[in-house]
């Protein structure tokens, strides 16, 4: 064991049991897996992407990119997870992954043997031949060679949340900086939210051990926690990571609610995504020692510094038996000081620098710490860490540790400032990008912007802090700074162990070491983009926190430019890997979207109905009955029904709008092609509407029910478009027009009867059965009325059917009882409830357009209905429909086919060529909008739009469908197939 | 928690009574409420006229604000400029004659009574199943206390209805809707505890 006697911020009284790779361990509640793994010994931990190299923990946080577990089994199975930020539970069932057949002896590290030839980008170069093989064998097979974790394979049985916050100061850290931002700005009054992203407040003061204001570092913690939770304009949010600046102030978060736990509690969500959204923003996320690049870097137990700091402290963990520190700055050798107190053993301090300060040599000294100035480490030993080669003086000496902390400096955490584009700048002096141009409203403190020193993060924050309420009108009560005593910062500049032994790696997750970044800039690759995506450098799930300066300072050096000069990619959200779960929520499965429902959904479920999702809508496509043996001879038996007797089917879906004020006659001619302030009240009229381009927008009907209330109704698709666009016109171009509007698709259910039997069966429903009086209700007549005992009714005599017919409106809540009183007065007529199969069949034989006709490329007279626009009146799209390319006679027309082979069938979607033409574009003659099999006439019809329109009637051409392999000789006609005159609809 | 309702088909909405965690009281009651609910519309530029006959006739003036006017007999909710929803626990048809009446010249109702369902939410829990729901920042620091947002929760278009106190308030949906957003009210209540009385 590992784990030290003493210090640490675990319970001990609270030991967890847990598994690696099926063999059992223990840790403390306040462990990570990781640090409970170091204290289990346990050093291997996983293999590398590419080559299966044996890996450690390098990191302690979210930077971490070697030890990548799996979590958990089964459905809730979770690949990839960082050992470093799993918070340790009771019964906790990890695995290493990428490893076969066992993470000791993994067979595929026979790659690292071929790694000469697996440099940048070798599959491009390497399986160019023969082509065929790359999908179907190479691509395979490399994916099944470099990989990672495996998903689960089950659904996933937990839940998640969404959540939204408000608030004037969002600090994202709870580091020195972070405590003193929130605090001081929630003492002037602003609403604040602290976010941690670890499982405890206090960043780097878990493991600091400078004193402030002459106390421990966590007993300022605690204060400062305390005061916060105690003020009702804060909000404490830890295990939350601010992985994105988004528009407007909005920050994306995940919290962590059950991550720390086997499974959730019943009913509580594991995670919980927060759209943030906040006034101002500090980011005082800290910053990221560094690796340096050198042979062997990647052997278990080689591992930062700060890492070693964290699990020494806050752990109480000695990462090794024996531990050697290899840098280029005094930070390290205060964490080292703090090892060794905390009692792990020291080997040797080697730093790159020749000079350093007197006071490190003196608490070396004091510690009897072996120092090496001017030394390099240039090689490393054993499967895990067993020695290390160092080169000082001229002489190579071998050094037995199992440890190695390295740092090369620090890294600010810049990278939510990069999320509105800005780009990080180069720091010579701290040798670090510092933030660039910040999102709106986010400033940063503390180590984030560079600023190392205790003290300084402590007085950053508040300053920030400050100036965030301060910008917002709060009194900003005077800051008392604690202060702090600084340790050392001082650092040279150090990236590159040149000549040393073995590959020397850059970003260990994604394998790619220095020599390929060399060879990316020998092959032209010079750019840090194209240095990027040529080696994937920083494109793993850690976004390169480790790998891109040392990657950036390598290529600099190669191509003779400074770090300044060679710059640096951008970071991208997220922060840290987010669940796709999360960014779901409620929306998966049956949720996938809100379902909406027809006032007769139930009664259609009854009567078995098969439903079709049109747009949101679930709606009862056709009724099948018993020995029915398909769709199609349910859809025959309904169209029948209703051509024979009476049908019924719930069109409530459509849009629907009512219009008050003495203007709508006016404002309808200006959006409609055709008339309606001429229409008399109680009649209906058929519209066409267009967009400004000359392009039918949408169709419908429009009743006048009063001298200035109208009701238009829009096809389901475009009613909320349709309404979008009357306001439009009311709002922005004739506001000077007296007409309000209202949706009203929700208020009315509708319910359409069609067939001979129609007025029979509609009589019994209405309270005054004479208002369907033909003499009294002629076609596109529109009345209010009532049914069912004084239920409020609007009738329209209409039927896209074809048929004898009326559409009854009546409240939402009373459609369902509409429909069973219609289908308990039809029972005698055989009425038949019908879908829209049935409907699109029976329009279709009417030569009805639909959807598939009005598809936003259509004009009205394409569609064979120019005689309807208004050449007395203006109309919206009424000039840019009359440009010569949209009136040219061969554009393609509306028109009918039927096949002159009467026993073919059609299929929406084919070409229409010219017989004997070869079916290539340049012969293309139109298309096939919609077709169907006609019960009604016994065989195939169909719509559609042939160059040269209704001039081609009576010509034969053909309907060429590549996709089913048909080709089907079809006969031009007029659209309207069954009753063209209108006789039965008016009768 | 799409999970806790993966059985039933998009189409139903979870049965009436107890769902979630077994909590007592439920941290959110979720009820339907019995009323007429009527557009009103100012012509244009009448709204000040409309806002005083409706006053006149009502005791209190709709403010022309996402906001709630409540009346003696009618809760006035601003949704538009110029356009209010109008709620009362009455026939339709007497709330609309009256608002006719109180408009006169100046403004159009338009019954929406059995196409908008009004839920009434109450329990401790029924903020933070907002904070859920409603991307708007509902806390009395920054919305009034009569604040009713028309807004979206989850696709489904909503308007809230401040009910006095932070845990109380009602919810107009429409009724296509009406079984999607009891879906989602109560998954995301679930944790809490949840009780329906639909």
């Amino acid at each position: 064991m590992s784990r030290l006697a003493r210090g640490g911020l675990i319970d001990r009284a609270r030991p967890f049991a847990f598994t690696f790779d099926g063999r059992p361990y223990q840790g403390f509640q306040g462990d990570t897996l990781a640090s409970a793994l170091l204290a289990s010994d346990v050093r291997l931990v996983g293999r590398s992407f590419k080559y299966h190299r044996p890996r450690g923990i390098v990191g302690c946080g979210t930077e971490e990119p070697n030890a990548l577990v799996e979590l958990r089994t089964g459905a809730r199975r979770e690949p990839n997870a960082k050992a470093t930020t799993v918070e340790l539970f009771d019964g906790l069932d990890a695995r290493s992954q990428n490893a076969w057949p066992s993470l000791a002896f993994d067979a595929m590290a026979v790659n690292g043997l071929l790694s000469p030839f697996f440099g940048a980008a070798f599959y491009y170069k390497t399986f160019m031949w023969p082509k065929a093989a790359w999908e179907k064998l190479y691509e395979p097979m490399i994916r099944r060679a470099a990989g990672l974790g495996r998903t689960a394979e089950a659904p996933d049985p937990d839940a998640y949340d969404k959540a939204h916050a408000f608030c004037d100061l969002l600090v994202i850290g709870s580091g020195p900086s972070g405590l003193t931002a929130a605090l001081t700005a929630a003492r002037s009054g602003a609403r604040v939210i602290l976010a941690e992203e670890d499982f405890r407040f206090g960043g780097r003061l878990l493991s600091e051990r400078t004193a402030i204001d002459g106390a421990a570092p966590l007993a300022f913690v605690d204060r400062v926690l305390a005061e916060l939770a105690s003020l009702p304009n804060v909000r404490l949010m830890s295990r939350t990571s601010l992985f994105g600046v988004y528009d407007g102030g909005t920050y994306g978060a995940l919290e962590r609610l059950a991550d720390h736990l086997p499974v959730p509690a019943p009913f509580q969500p594991r995670q919980r995504l927060w759209k943030i959204v906040a006034k101002r923003a500090v980011l005082a996320a800290g910053a990221l020692d560094r690796p340096i690049v050198f042979g062997g870097n990647d052997r278990p137990g080689v591992m930062l510094a700060q890492a070693v700091e964290t699990f020494v402290a806050r752990h109480a963990v000695a990462p090794a038996k024996t531990m050697a520190v290899f840098a280029n700055n005094d930070a390290a050798w205060t964490t080292a000081f703090a090892a060794h107190d905390a009692g792990q053993n020291v080997a040797a301090l080697i730093d790159t620098r020749r000079d350093v300060a007197p006071g490190l040599l003196a608490g070396a000294k004091a510690r009897g710490l072996r120092t090496l100035l001017g030394g390099e480490v240039i090689a490393t030993k054993g499967k895990t860490l067993t020695s290390i080669e160092v080169a000082v003086g001229g002489k190579v000496e071998r050094i037995a540790v199992d440890g190695l902390a390295m740092s090369g400096g620090f890294s600010p955490a810049v990278h939510l400032t990069c999320h509105h584009g800005g780009r990080p700048v180069w720091n010579d002096a701290l040798a670090a990008f510092v933030p660039g141009n910040c999102p709106p409203g986010l400033t940063v403190a503390g180590a984030a912007a560079g600023a190392y020193a205790l003290s300084a993060c402590l007085e950053t924050g508040a300053a920030e802090g400050a100036k965030a309420a301060a910008d917002l009108g709060f009194a900003v009560p005077a800051v008392d700074v604690p202060k702090a005593e600084d340790a050392p910062t001082a650092l040279a500049a150090f990236w590159y162990v040149e000549g040393s032994k073995g590959m020397a790696f850059v970003d260990f997750q994604n394998d790619v070491a220095a020599k390929d970044v060399k060879l990316a800039a020998k092959e032209g690759f010079t750019s840090v983009e194209h240095l990027k995506r040529y080696t994937t450098l920083g494109m793993a799930t850690d976004q390169g926190k480790l790998a891109n300066v040392p990657g950036l300072a390598i290529l600099a050096k190669v191509t003779g430019r400074t770090i300044a000069e060679t710059g640096t990619t951008l970071f991208r959200p997220p922060w840290s890997p987010v669940t796709l779960a999360a960014f779901a929520g409620h929306h998966r499965g049956q949720d996938f979207r809100p379902a909406r429902i027809t006032p007769t959904h139930a009664l259609a479920e009854e009567l078995g109905a098969v439903f079709v999702e049109a747009g949101p809508w679930l709606r009862a496509s056709y009724f099948p009955k018993a020995g029915e043996t398909d769709w199609r001879a349910t859809v025959a038996r309904e169209v029948a029904a209703v051509r024979e007797g009476v049908g019924l089917i719930d069109v409530s879906t459509f849009g629907k709008i009512e219009l008050c004020g003495p203007d709508v006659g006016l404002l309808l001619d200006r959006v409609y092609a055709n008339t309606f302030s001429t229409l008399a009240v109680g009649k209906a009229r058929y519209g066409v509407m267009c967009r400004e381009d000359g392009m039918v927008m949408d169709d419908g009907t429009t009743a006048r029910l009063g001298p200035d209330r109208w009701i238009m109704t829009t096809t389901t698709a475009n009613a909320a478009k349709v309404h979008q666009h009357l306001e439009f016109c009311l709002q922005v171009l004739w506001p000077d027009l007296d007409v309000v509007t209202a949706s009203v698709s929700e208020r009315w259910a509708q319910i359409s009867i069609s067939g001979p039997k129609a007025r029979d069966t509609l009589a019994r429903v209405l309270d005054e059965d004479a208002v369907i009086a033909p003499e009294a209700f002629p076609y596109m007549g529109a009345v209010e009325t009532s049914v069912l005992g004084g239920v409020t009714a609007r009738l329209f005599r209409l039927s896209f059917a074809g048929e004898l017919g009326w559409e009854i409106a009546v409240p939402a809540d009373r459609g369902e009882a509409l429909a069973r009183a219609l289908l308990a007065a039809g029972a005698e007529f055989g009425i038949t409830p019908y879908g829209l199969e049935a409907l699109a069949v029976m329009r279709i034989e009417k030569g009805h357009v639909s959807g598939p006709e009005l598809n936003g490329q259509t004009t009205i007279a394409d569609l064979g209905m120019g005689r309807m626009a208004s050449t007395k009146k203006d109309w919206i799209g009424r000039v840019m429909a009359g440009r010569p390319g949209l009136v040219d006679p061969n554009r393609p027309g509306f028109v009918g086919f039927r096949p002159v082979d009467r026993s073919q069938r059609l299929s929406a979607g084919a070409h229409l060529l010219e017989q004997g033409a070869a079916a290539a574009t340049a012969n293309d003659r139109g298309w096939i909008s919609s077709a169907t099999w006609s019960p009604t006439l016994g065989h195939a019809i169909g719509l559609g739009f042939l160059a040269g329109g209704a001039a081609r009637i009576g010509e034969v051409v053909r309907a060429w469908d590549g996709l089913r392999g048909t080709d089907v000789a079809v006969e031009v006609c007029a659209p309207a197939f069954y009753d063209p005159e209108g006789v039965r609809l008016r009768g | 928690m799409a999970d806790l309702f993966a059985h039933l088909p998009a189409s139903k909405a979870p049965a009436p009574g107890r769902h979630g965690a077994p909590i007592d009281p439920p941290g959110v009651t979720i009820a339907t409420q019995d009323v007429a609910v009527v557009t009103v519309i100012a012509r244009p530029g009448r709204a000040e006229a409309a806002i005083a006959g409706l006053a006149a006739r009502f005791g209190a003036a709709p403010r022309d604000a996402a906001v709630l006017t409540r009346t003696e007999t009618v809760d006035f909710v601003g949704i538009a400029p110029g356009r209010w929803t109008a709620l009362a626990a009455e026939p339709s048809a007497t709330l609309v004659a009256a608002l006719e009446d109180a408009l006169g010249e100046t403004g159009y109702v338009v019954d929406q009574s059995g196409g908008q369902v009004v839920l009434a939410l109450d329990g401790p829990a029924v903020p933070d199943l907002l904070t859920k729901l409603v991307a708007i920042d509902l806390d009395p620091v920054a919305a009034p206390l009569d604040a009713a947002p028309t807004t979206v929760l989850a696709h489904v278009g909503a308007t809230l209805l401040p009910g006095g106190t932070a845990s109380a308030w009602r919810l107009i949906v429409g009724r296509s809707y009406l079984a999607a957003a009891l879906r989602l009210l109560v998954a995301s209540a679930a944790e809490r505890g949840c009780e329906l009385r639909v």
